[in-house]
């Protein structure tokens, strides 16, 4: 079967009917990344193939398409493909959907159509018997795969016994095992029967015969627990060597997870010191805003000191003005009190104004006795005398209050500048070296963050290697989890003792049967050595030799087909192996016959040494040369050739491969569609890399404009890209 | 006679309303109210005088000044007066620095021609000193409000960087350390 094309419409982000792909007998590339409908364009073909469902089902629908029908309106699904198998052919399966409500739909009968030609005729017939027909489920599972880890096809254990039984002559001769060992089984009967009744050696050949058959019945016996033996082995085997690539990655998980752990510890570390000192904040709450405020702080205290100086001198002026104003007014008294002739008289509060007025009022002297004239000299001087006093007395009040004036007299009323000189004189001190010290404390830390930031950098740098490490051991490991490397593997030892008993157990079972095979083969010598009197049983005896012979030879036949099946197999795989690697290190495949009839795909390098975790891409064209070995046989066996459908979910080629190795598989001339992400950076095509291809190239891709929420929005567009 | 500095620290400066969306805003919860969320939705800073500071000392440190627009309508008065700046809660992670108000209040004296003789002879107002130094203030947080402003119309995220504010206060210090320092500009990282 080569697939001509493929329409796919409304089946769930292929939105309306123009979605059509066209085939090449080669290599078609499908390009598409993450959600651009690359799985559900291998699932669409999926649902073609299935010829066991017989409904449509509401969610194989585009929700785009669903989402713009009107109440009552309806559309349909249907997956178109044309292909070539004896002549054209093409199979379309559909139903139709009607919307019935809000989140209502109805959903039609699914039909499944076929046409093919029947000479210049074209014929509808069952699609569901030209699928059958043309690609049955058997040729499917060994044509389509999804994702890389479905590619070993022997992972499966049943898959080779299948694969035999359909493409090699084996079993025809097991058809022709069974009739000779009838053959044998009865000869040997109707020669011990004859043996029993010769009368020479009847005795002899009964005793025999019945421990000819106790033997036999012991070695199939034996036989059968050394094959349980060897099963259970081999399940040990299996698991201690997962176990054990388990074991050794998970040792080293573990180590670099450790190391992983202490590097973040550290790096959380450093993001907490860097983090602890708020730039913005400290800039407030450690007053490192004033780190350009020295100077102003010298401005404000010279201010303060200036004004304060000021003032003071200001007062001590005032305080001494005051000063000689007062001394005035005391030197203004001094001058009075000088007598006519010039002799100093009493001072002028001696006598004292009672006794002045009492001895002018009784006119006489009351200090020489002498009564005193009115007018006269005596008299007046009195009187001028106290008048003086007088004076005197008034111009004493009169200079104290004036006295008193002026020292009530203050210059500043307010103290604001001392306040100020208070202010500056706190700010002086611890305080002022600490404003002083804040600009060497912000060098100092950032420098001690910068130191931080290199530490940082490095210890990141090694937690980037780490995980990188860690990344590269998971690849290594395969499909293994991280949560099964976390485990433990103390159950490993267990499994090894349980091992080691066995094979005891083994040895002592294989050394029994090779006695008892012994003892059989004497046995039957000596019942072929007797000497029977009859001519008949000798007749016997040797027709029962000759179907033995062809027996056993038929028997040996049998496994040296499969023998040979499976090392032609290998060659053909081996020869894609070495096309598809070019230069590269492939090593070689071995197809490995192991118990149960089943067989494990190998890789060796040339010096014999099984590779036993071969990388990624090396697995890939293992497998896909495997895949193309069976192809093969396929078209040799039963004429007829088919397509292989890969979904790569993931690209195990590095950029450089990629296109070499494309190539190679368009150039094999053996149909392959392949939908891989592979040539695609950061949602760009790379159509340098594209034109260097020689296949048709598709790109798939989400619409723009969707709303990454809403799945109504979401349809997939289909662009040939390259002829 | 009350004292000039707890006179002055009752008051509520103003600033030109313009700022209060385009600076004071972008970086604290002016206006909120509440500034317990800060650290959740990533403000640097809480409270809006913080930003007020910040901005006075832009303009203290490159001593300019620019006079705020006449018309009072423009205008807003902060909302919390001096003498409750940098009383803030001594949680997470942050720490109380009320006496970052001294060391306001003595710029304030340094940079004003006051006649503090007159004033303490009586022969100007207590009042009249407080609004010069009040008048001072908003004319150096004016400026900084402009010199912020312009930063952030040319990059949006220019004080989003950890120590770009630092690095605007040390940069007053380049001049100092040119003495002994090359002519390399200062590393901004």
């Amino acid at each position: 079967m080569i697939i001509k094309e493929i329409k796919i419409k409304n089946f769930r982000s292929y939105y309306g009917d123009n979605n059509f792909f066209k085939f090449s007998d080669g290599l078609t590339l499908i390009l598409g990344e993450n959600g651009d409908g690359k799985t559900t364009f291998f699932e669409a073909l999926q649902w073609l193939f299935n010829t066991t469902i017989d409904k449509g089902n509401i969610e194989s629908v585009s929700e785009m398409r669903k989402s713009k029908l009107e109440i009552g309106e309806h559309d349909e699904v249907s997956v178109y493909m044309s292909f070539e198998h004896d002549g054209i052919k093409s199979v379309e399966k559909s139903f139709t959907f009607e919307r019935t409500g809000e989140y209502t739909y109805k959903v039609g009968p699914l039909i499944f159509r076929g046409y093919e030609t029947n000479g210049s005729e074209r014929v509808q017939v069952n699609g569901k018997y030209l699928i059958d027909r043309c690609y049955d489920a058997f040729i499917q599972r060994f044509s389509l795969f999804k994702g890389e880890s479905e590619l070993n096809v022997f992972n499966d254990r049943t898959a080779l016994k299948q694969l035999v039984d359909k493409f090699s002559d084996i079993r025809k001769f097991d058809e022709l095992v069974e009739f000779t060992k009838a053959f044998e089984e009865k000869s040997n009967a109707a020669y011990l029967k004859e043996m029993r009744s010769d009368d020479r050696v009847s005795r002899e050949a009964k005793i025999l015969e019945n421990r000819i058959m106790d033997v036999s019945q012991k070695i199939t016996e034996n036989r059968r627990d050394i094959r349980e033996i060897e099963s259970s082995i081999e399940v040990f085997s299996m698991k201690l060597e997962e176990l054990e690539a388990n074991q050794e990655t998970s040792e080293r998980y573990k180590e670099i997870e450790a190391r992983r752990k202490t590097q973040e510890e550290k790096r959380n570390k450093f993001k907490a010191l860097i983090s602890s000192v708020d730039y913005n904040h400290s800039l407030l709450d450690k007053q490192w805003i004033l780190c350009a405020f020295p100077d102003i702080l010298k401005e404000f205290k010279d201010k303060c000191s200036a004004l304060s100086k000021e003032k003071r001198k200001l007062e001590r002026d005032f305080d001494k003005k005051q000063a000689e104003e007062l001394g005035k007014l005391k030197a203004v008294e001094e001058i009075q009190n000088t007598l006519v002739n010039g002799t100093a008289g009493l001072p002028w509060y001696l006598p004292n104004q009672e006794t002045l007025e009492e001895m002018l009022s009784d006119r006489i002297c009351k200090v020489c006795g002498r009564p005193i004239e009115e007018d006269s000299d005596a008299y007046n001087f009195m009187v001028a005398k106290l008048e003086d006093y007088k004076r005197h007395v008034a111009m004493k009040l009169k200079n104290e209050t004036e006295a008193q004036q002026i020292q009530e007299q203050i210059l500043f009323p307010n103290s604001h500048i001392e306040d100020l000189h208070n202010l500056s004189i706190s700010l002086s001190g611890s305080n002022q070296s600490f404003v002083s010290g804040i600009a060497q404390e912000i060098v100092d830390r950032r420098e001690l963050v910068d130191r931080y930031r290199s530490e940082l950098k490095t210890v990141e740098d090694k937690l980037q290697d780490i995980q990188d490490e860690k990344a590269r051991l998971l690849i290594q490991a395969g499909n293994v989890s991280e949560a099964v490397l976390e485990k433990d593997f103390n159950d490993i030892r267990g499994l090894f003792k349980q091992k080691g008993k066995a094979e005891v157990r083994l040895a002592e079972l294989k050394a029994e049967l090779a006695s008892k095979e012994a003892t059989l083969k004497s046995l039957k010598d000596e019942l072929d050595a007797l000497d029977p009197n009859s001519s008949q049983v000798r007749v016997m005896r040797d027709v029962h030799r000759v179907l033995d012979e062809i027996s056993k030879a038929f028997g040996h036949a049998k496994e040296e087909n499969l023998r040979r099946f499976l090392s032609e197999m290998e060659e053909k795989a081996n020869e894609y192996l070495e096309t598809l690697s070019a230069t590269d290190f492939h090593g070689r495949i071995r197809l490995v016959q192991t118990a149960n009839e089943s067989t494990e795909i190998k890789l060796f390098s040339s010096n014999g040494t099984e590779i036993s975790k071969p990388s990624g891409s090396q697995k890939t064209v293992m497998y896909i040369s495997i895949l193309f070995a069976i192809s093969d046989f396929t078209q040799e066996k039963r004429d007829e050739d088919y397509p292989l459908i890969f979904d790569a979910a993931t690209s195990s080629f590095g950029d450089v491969k990629e296109d070499y190795f494309y190539n190679v598989i368009n150039s094999i001339k053996k149909q392959c569609i392949i939908v891989t992400k592979d040539f695609i950076t950061k949602g760009k095509v790379r159509l340098s890399d594209v034109e260097r291809l020689n296949c048709p190239v598709y790109r798939i891709k989400k619409a723009d404009g969707f709303d990454a929420n809403n799945l109504a929005t979401i349809r997939t567009t289909v662009d040939k890209i390259k002829e | 006679m009350e004292n000039i500095y707890e006179l002055w620290a009752k008051r509520n400066p103003e600033f030109e309303k313009r700022y209060q969306d385009t600076v004071l805003s972008v970086f604290s919860d002016y206006g909120k109210g509440v500034s317990q969320y800060n650290d959740i939705r990533g403000k640097i800073f809480g409270a809006g005088y913080e930003v007020y500071i910040i901005a006075f000392f832009i303009g203290l440190y490159y001593n300019q000044t620019k006079p705020l627009v006449e018309d009072t309508a423009k205008r807003k008065v902060l909302g919390q007066p001096i003498m409750y700046w940098g009383n803030i809660e001594e949680r997470a992670g942050r720490k109380a620095y009320g006496k970052i108000r001294e060391y306001i209040f003595a710029a304030l004296v340094a940079r004003t021609d006051i006649d503090w003789i007159a004033l303490d002879k009586e022969e100007i107002t207590a009042q009249s000193v407080v609004k010069t130094l009040i008048d001072k203030m908003e004319e150096y947080a004016n400026f900084g409000f402009d010199f912020i402003l312009d930063k952030l119309e040319q990059d949006p995220n220019y004080f989003f960087k950890e120590s770009a504010f630092l690095n605007v206060f040390t940069s007053f210090l380049v001049n100092e350390n040119n003495e002994d320092d090359s002519d390399e500009p200062d590393d901004l990282d």
